[in-house]
């Protein structure tokens, strides 16, 4: 049963997308109609981690669908498999879409695009997470590059086209990247490929694995939108409305899974090989993004270099290849595609309103000061989060293994408490005119629905924040009701790789 | 769970879930929540003190399974003292806490909160748990300012709520980098210290930064100066525990600390004292001289440690035991601006304690301090002479700046002033008085 909820959790929303192209559905109808399925994947999605949550005493690590997908020769029989952590992320992709429902009811209700693209956007997402084969992972992936365009292409500023040029020529990249790879390193010139390269005498063939785990990092990095390339995963912070850039927040999900799924079992002696180097590479990484953090002058250049610190430190854990990096980096993974759209679900409420009154006058809007707050507790990874625990596994698997990255990581701290600082001031959604990312010209600010007087958080808005306040909350205060199974699931999975 | 550990867990939620409750609009500040659930706190607290004579209650729960992070929270003899005292300080907190405003009903929260952490943090045996708590105590104090401070001095509150805030996270941060460092093998839980350099190093960090040392530590003099009394009160009462928690880690993860580290650590302690001293004699307000007090006994927590033969600090721990007390008492003499015979007897009182009378803490500390300086040598004799005739002359200094000047306050000032209910306060002082004199002679006997 659990194995047709997912099923049915992962193409459902691709059903409304077809659907929304019908012309007598729109408006309100529309909106509703996409809220329901929405929610009945997540519904599924909850399901699938249920009988995940009460099989992990007795040994069932996996749900996998009963209908195979694509069969071949070369590939085998492909299908959807969730294991707990899949299923997690699911669920928090799934919550994120619910959120936003509410969040952009006009959007919705005024756009049959959207409501498409952000159903195509959630199937191709989901997919992805479920995918057992790289191939398979490669057509999800290459299923969400039109929703994503969509979402960019519709909302980005006047004179920005060139952006939506840039994301789509790098998505395509990194899908050939992906495909060269599976094709070339899976199936179905596995065999026949390392003969072309062997050198007469030689008894080591370095460089066929070498080029397969360039391209499987470069398809991820871009997917991910992670430093060093994090420059187009930027764009999303220069959307006209906040709200659209909530569902692109799930980006990392794809470059991650991606990671996580096929990277090491399909490489293993290329990572044990380069993963020093790269855990080197992100560990500075979290400083930069750290003193970036620090720096930024803006609330859309906060939470974009927050993004950036929390991807670097997954990105650490994975390429620590320890069960306690990989733990601790799959819970980052989590509260970062949680704790990015909250953030920017706040924001978007800050940007709709005029600016802000003084914070001796925020016991007036409390729903408003205490999203902010929460906010704030959130982007510094205090232990009512599940991020506090994330970075603390990452950084402790470090110790004793790999000592010389641990500076960086420990440098990067204070600087992200003094850059909490100004969230905690209650500064999220003061504009600067200066600022690169988040300036907000006259013109622009105007197309922005905005209301006349400072008010407290609506009841959409409520309804759009606090589920995902709260669940980041829960998670944060009962960290064992997810880490417990996840790390079943990781030692499972590193013990399988011999790792 | 036994009945113990039923009590110990209703001690440790309490404050947490008091604020849930709806708040009646007319309760005065003697039956507001907070004071209502000190007060249930002090009876579980001594429904618990039969047992914590000779045992150990503690209540344990896993945060991750497969890694040493589990919560262990435990209640000795040792903590139940400091604890005890503190509740009596934090029930004065919360009536002072009574502020007319638009934040008031955060602030009476946040002051629960932060006397919920107090607890935990004297009570927590982890170091992820421990350093967690004080991540989460810098954000909740860090709004308490923000919140309590008066518009006009806004400024200051910002420089206040921020060097708490990175102060506080950076102490959380050390305790959990130092718990990983030495105690790894040990699930977390704090013991004998493997001796590495790191966690040494570690280690001193967190003791120099829990203590707010003159000159540094300017953000701690202000906050006494001009944040409201109950504020103020319930930041020393933290702070002392948070100097509780080092000076005694000291005792379980380093005995045998080596002499340089205990000289930096005296040294540090006695400039500490002196800078206070001088602050004192220097203070133009009656709310800056008292203020300096708390500064001039945390520091006297270092040089306790600086002196310390190894085993429990009891200087230190008389020390954490008085500051929120003679806080609280410093600051209700600041306030109390009727004099009549209740009043005098507690200013009497007052300085019969401050002096050090044999029998008080501060006798206790000071001899504790004096016998372990003479067996240290001529140098430290002289030092620790001249520090006790610099204290007698600030107790003197007090005396006729409190008896023969009469100080006005400002109309405009939002702190509260007790002209009503003065004799309440006076006699609650008196009690406190006793209570801590007679707790530290229990200590005496015990520890």
């Amino acid at each position: 049963m659990s194995g047709w909820a997912g099923l049915l959790g992962t193409f459902l929303p691709l059903l409304l997308a077809v659907v929304s192209a019908w012309r007598p559905i729109r408006g309100a109808s529309l909106w509703t109609l996409s809220l329901a399925v929405h929610l009945i994947s997540w519904a599924c999605f909850v399901i699938v981690l249920l009988t995940l949550y009460a099989g992990s005493s007795k040994g069932v690590d996996s749900v996998l669908s009963p209908v195979i997908l694509t069969a071949s020769q070369w590939s085998g029989a492909t299908a959807l498999r969730w294991d707990f952590s899949t299923a997690v992320f699911a669920l928090a992709a799934c919550s994120v879409m619910v959120s936003f429902h509410f969040i952009a009811r006009e959007l919705i209700q005024s756009s049959r695009a959207t409501a498409a693209g952000l159903a195509g956007y959630l199937c191709s997402l989901l997919g992805a997470l479920g995918a057992n084969h790289p191939l398979l992972f490669c057509a999800f992936m290459a299923g969400a590059v039109v929703p994503r365009l969509v979402f960019t292409g519709m909302d980005v500023r006047e004179g920005k086209i060139e952006a939506v040029k840039e994301t789509a020529f790098l998505s395509i990249v990194a899908l050939l990247s992906l495909l060269v790879c599976v094709l070339a390193f899976a199936e179905p010139f596995q065999t026949a490929l390392p003969l072309w390269f062997k050198i007469e005498g030689a008894n080591r063939i370095v460089l066929p694995g070498s080029i397969g785990i360039i391209l499987l990092l470069l398809a991820a990095s871009i997917s991910a939108g992670i430093f060093p390339f994090h420059g187009n995963a930027r764009r999303i912070f220069q959307l006209e409305r906040m709200e659209r850039a909530v569902p692109l927040a799930l980006q990392p999900f794809f470059g991650f899974a991606l990671l996580f799924r096929f990277g090491l079992s399909s490489f293993p002696n290329e990572f044990r090989a380069f993963s020093p180097h790269l855990l080197g590479l992100f560990s500075v990484g979290v400083a930069y993004c750290a003193v970036g953090f620090l720096g930024s002058r803006s609330s859309r250049d906060r939470v974009f270099w927050l993004q950036q610190v929390l991807s670097c430190f997954v990105a650490v854990g994975f390429f620590s290849l320890s069960v306690k990096g990989w733990h601790g980096a799959q819970a980052m993974l989590i509260f970062e595609c949680m704790a990015i759209p909250f953030f920017l679900l706040v924001l978007a409420c800050h940007e709709r309103r005029p600016p802000m009154p003084a914070a001796r006058e925020l016991g007036r809007y409390p729903a408003f000061a205490l999203s902010t707050a929460m906010a704030a507790l959130y982007a510094l990874f205090l232990p009512v989060s599940i991020g506090f625990y994330g970075a603390l596994l990452v950084t402790w698997s470090l110790v004793g293994v790999y000592s010389w990255p641990l500076p960086f990581l420990i440098f990067s701290m204070p600087l992200i408490a003094f850059a909490g600082v100004r969230i905690m001031y209650f500064r999220l959604g003061e504009m600067k005119s200066n600022s690169r990312l988040g300036e907000m010209k006259s013109t622009s600010r105007e197309s922005i629905p905005q209301e006349k007087e400072f008010t407290d958080l609506h009841r959409d808005e409520l309804v759009a924040i606090l589920p995902l306040g709260l669940t980041l909350f829960l998670l944060g205060i009962l960290p064992r009701i997810l880490l417990g199974p996840m790390g079943t699931s990781i030692t499972n999975t590193l013990k399988g790789l011999g790792f | 769970m036994s009945a113990n550990q039923i009590l110990l867990l209703g001690y440790i939620v309490l404050p947490f879930f008091a604020y849930s409750l709806p708040q009646a609009k007319r309760t005065g500040p003697l039956l507001s929540w907070g004071s209502l659930a000190t007060m249930v706190r002090i009876f579980l607290l001594l429904g618990m003190a039969r047992t914590v004579l000779g045992d150990t209650i503690a209540v344990r729960s896993s945060l991750v399974q497969g890694y040493p992070l589990d919560i262990v929270f435990s209640m000795n003899a040792y903590r139940f003292g400091f604890l005890f005292m503190a509740e009596f300080c934090f029930l004065l907190a919360h009536w002072m806490g009574q502020i007319e405003g638009p934040h008031s009903n955060v602030i009476r929260v946040l002051i629960g909160f932060g006397q919920g952490f107090c607890s935990l943090l004297v009570l927590s045996d982890n170091s992820v748990a421990t350093g967690g708590i004080w991540l989460l105590a810098g954000a909740v104090f860090f709004y308490l300012v923000r919140f309590s401070i008066p518009a006009r001095d806004e400024e200051m509150g910002a420089v206040i709520s921020t060097r708490m805030h990175v102060l506080f996270f950076l102490l959380g941060l050390i305790m959990i980098a130092w718990g990983i460092a030495e105690f790894s093998e040990q699930s977390l839980v704090f013991g004998r210290g493997t001796g590495s350099d790191l966690g040494l190093v570690l280690w001193l960090a967190l003791v120099i930064l829990a203590i707010p040392l003159p000159p540094w530590s300017r953000w701690f003099t202000r906050a006494v100066e001009h944040l409201p009394e109950g504020v103020t009160l319930t930041i020393v009462t933290f702070l002392s525990a948070a100097a509780l928690k080092v000076s005694s880690l000291f005792s379980v993860a380093y005995p045998m600390l080596g002499w340089k580290q205990k000289l930096l650590l005296y040294v540090l302690g006695i400039m500490g004292c002196c800078f206070s001293i001088a602050g004192l004699l220097g203070a133009q307000s009656r709310k800056r001289m008292l203020g300096c007090l708390p500064s001039f006994f945390l520091s006297l927590v270092l040089a306790s440690v600086g002196v310390s033969r190894g085993g429990l600090v009891l200087s230190a721990y008389f020390a954490c035991l008085f500051v929120p007390v003679i806080t609280g008492l410093a600051l209700s003499t600041t306030a109390i601006q009727t004099y009549g015979t209740l009043q005098k007897i507690f200013v009497g009182l007052l300085f019969v304690l401050v002096l050090g009378v044999p029998g008080t803490p501060v006798y206790q500390i000071f001899s504790g301090i004096g016998a372990r300086s003479l067996d240290l040598g001529l140098g430290y004799a002289i030092v620790f002479g001249i520090l006790w005739f610099f204290y007698f002359n600030a107790n003197v200094h007090i005396c006729r700046r409190i008896f023969l000047e009469r100080e006005t306050f400002p109309e405009s000032s939002s702190t509260p002033r007790f002209g009503g209910t003065s004799g309440l306060y006076a006699g609650y002082g008196i009690f406190m008085m006793i209570m801590v004199i007679l707790m530290s002679q229990f200590a005496g006997r015990i520890l």
